[in-house]
């Protein structure tokens, strides 16, 4: 019994025993056994921290100008001067990774920026006025959805022209509406409920009920959606820059340097192999918190302890 | 026969109508009676769908028709670029009909398009509807090859991992599916590619070869264009497929049919899965979706000349026509496929289609 609670809780179990949630799910997890989550866990925050530190001071430790061309040592394997190697023009691969990471870093963070921003004021007011401007902003959020993901976030990149802002900004107005739908299920399953109506009774202010009473209890599902989606902008920054769509060559990008070793495929096709493997390694990392996060949100909301998941997500 | 009709029976006796599989019709009623008691129901659910698609259509028609007249500056700049001057940017947007009033563009556009007539291409001057023509065959076969190799490979996996739900196969599987979704469709190609065209020299690299011209040639050319979308969308499949088993599988009814001794196999495939099929088939509706989607990027690494290719090539030379046409086409798609998927749940779920 004290090994699965344990197991459940593992970062706070040990300090805090006294606020193990999740007891009524205590049988389903003794028959699954001991979770492997954590040996992950650690290992993808690490990864993903680190790589968020070097983006941020990428000047202080690329060994190289990750724009210095060097036409006579082009396409080198790795070696003690350039650990990844160089690309077809000479650049240092690894110093062109790191830099790259700032886009891609700041690409995800736009898109759920934008995301986020669009999508939860949206399904809020859908789900809190449910009879005329819900069912406009509903069927409007239909309409987005009835756009293939990367081709809505392509032709909105084409028309407003191909950089890493706009791009990123397209695919957040792709997940907004799934956003949307999210937030407004939650508001309409927490809107009737009596602490929502006592506190209208007592007076409170549209904008103080729908923030501070709504609005958390409503968010459980678009944390989890959230985090799902980092790991899919991931992929599809890297798809948009491959295209050519994101950030613009010769700045550094994962995805762009992965579509010009493939140019370079047949003379050398090792090249290809850092660039995708990072990407992929980043969205295994994030997905990995976020099945992490999922299962805890979840837990709290088994167990109906309201405050702490509002602590957790606010 | 006789063991399971008694078993249905039993099973809605006791518990009502609530507790009785989603599956809905009794197993040993055969598909015609199914159907038969179901049809009127059917019609209404189908027209109402269709009801319910055609705003949908009416507002992504106005999302795209808006979209386009978004290009800063307005589309005959975009073309033309910023230093063109005046009068031939006046000259342009009186050819492309954009000096009239928004709604009349608006109504010509969709008149248009009702009729099958989706505009002009700037770059080449055809009409876009036979450019689409052109392009969708190859987006369509690329799409249902990927989509075969996920029916053929992740479902039996996916019901598999859900029989041996908690073992290590189970984890095995559910960390190769994560490793699946993790990895970037247009890595993999490019792998695919270093591998087996480059290194093993067993299949073509990239590039295309009509179906009619050569059918051998055209499924060599498309064996790793679907792969690459096909095992991204496998790990989908098999995660998604494994969940709703292992749902169905924990049904009152389930238990009962074992406590009666029905074969493990029937259970499984017969009763479990059948309940887990409207999951499945909504699952294969988004999936066919994103890989419409994905068409962009597997046929640009690929060089085939489908749809999505079109549409990355039409977005760098800003032929917007193309651009507008091409993406109600794509809305289109998607509106079909949700339709039939929502058919489909309803004919194999009758009661899940009421609600």
């Amino acid at each position: 019994m004290r090994m699965t609670q344990r197991d459940q809780l593992p970062v706070t179990a040990d300090d805090r025993p006294g606020t193990v949630p999740g007891a009524g799910s205590v049988p389903h997890q003794a028959v699954r056994g001991p979770r492997k989550l954590p040996v992950g866990l650690a290992g993808s925050i690490v990864v993903i921290c680190g790589l968020i530190l070097a983006a941020i001071f990428a000047p202080l430790i690329t060994p190289d100008n990750p724009l210095a061309q060097n036409l006579s040592h082009t396409m080198a394997a790795p070696s003690w001067s350039h650990l990844l190697g160089t690309d077809y023009y000479g650049r240092d691969v690894l110093s062109r990774l790191i830099w790259g990471g700032r886009s891609a870093f700041l690409g995800v963070l736009i898109s759920l920026g934008v995301g986020l921003g669009l999508g939860v004021p949206w399904g809020l007011a859908a789900g809190y006025w449910p009879r005329w401007a819900g069912t406009v902003l509903m069927r409007i959020a239909d309409a987005l959805l009835a756009f293939p993901a990367l081709v809505l976030a392509v032709v909105i990149t084409g028309i407003l022209g191909p950089n890493l802002v706009t791009s990123m900004t397209s695919v957040g107005v792709v997940f907004a509406p799934v956003f949307a739908r999210l937030t407004r299920v939650g508001v309409l399953e927490v809107r009737q409920r009596e602490y929502v109506l006592s506190a209208r009774m007592s007076g409170c202010s549209k904008r103080v009920i729908l923030i501070r009473h709504v609005l958390p209890a409503a968010l459980g599902p678009v944390v989890v959606q959230a985090t799902i989606f980092a790991g899919i902008a991931f992929i599809i920054e890297g798809g948009l820059s491959f295209l050519g769509l994101g950030v613009q060559p010769p700045a550094p990008s994962w995805g762009g340097d992965l579509a010009l070793a493939y140019q370079y495929i047949l003379s050398s096709p090792g090249q290809v192999v850092a660039p995708g493997l990072l990407i992929a390694i980043v969205v295994l990392c994030v997905y990995r918190i976020g099945d992490w996060l999922r299962a805890r949100l979840d837990t709290q909301q088994l167990t109906d302890r309201a405050p702490e998941t509002a602590g957790i997500i606010s | 026969m006789t063991v399971r009709a008694g078993l249905y029976s039993r099973d809605r006796g006791s518990r009502g109508d609530a507790a009785a599989p989603p599956g809905g019709s009794p197993a040993d009623a055969g598909p015609v009676r199914a159907w038969r008691i179901v049809s009127p129901a059917m019609r209404r659910i189908v027209v109402r769908r269709v009801l319910l698609t055609i705003p949908t259509a009416i507002l992504a028609s106005i999302v795209i028709f808006l979209l386009i007249r978004m290009v800063p500056g307005g589309p005959a700049i975009g073309i033309l670029g910023v230093h063109a001057s005046p009068a031939s940017i006046a000259a342009l947007n009186k050819e492309l009909g954009l000096d009239q009033p928004l709604v009349q563009q608006y109504w010509q556009w969709l008149t248009g398009v009702l009729q099958g007539n989706l505009g002009e291409s700037l770059q080449t001057q055809q009409p876009v509807a036979h450019m689409v023509a052109q392009s969708f065959p190859v987006s369509a076969e690329l799409v249902g090859l990927a989509l075969l190799f996920t029916v053929i490979f992740a479902l039996p996996v996916g019901v598999l991992a859900a029989q041996r739900a908690g073992t290590r196969l189970d984890r095995g599987l559910s960390n190769a599916s994560g490793l699946g979704l993790a990895v970037p469709d247009f890595f993999l190609a490019v792998i695919l590619i270093a591998i087996f065209g480059i290194a093993a020299h067993v299949l073509p690299e990239v590039g295309y070869v009509p179906f009619s011209q050569s059918p051998a040639a055209n499924l060599d050319h498309m064996v790793l264009p679907s792969l690459s979308m096909g095992l991204g969308a496998a790990a989908i499949v098999v995660r998604q497929v494994r969940a709703a088993t292992v749902d169905a599988l924990n049904g009152s009814y389930v238990r009962t049919a074992r406590a009666m001794g029905v074969p493990e196999r029937t259970i499984v495939w017969r009763y479990a899965l059948r309940n887990a099929l409207p999951t499945i088939l909504n699952v294969y509706g988004l999936l066919l979706v994103g890989m419409f989607g994905a068409t962009l990027i597997i046929e640009e690494v690929f060089v085939l000349p489908g749809m999505g290719n079109a549409l990355v090539n039409a977005i760098g030379v800003r032929d917007y026509t193309f651009i507008q046409g091409i993406t109600m086409v794509y809305v289109g798609l998607v509106l079909v496929i949700n339709l039939v998927v929502d058919v489909a749940v309803a004919v194999v779920s009758p009661r899940l289609a009421e609600q």
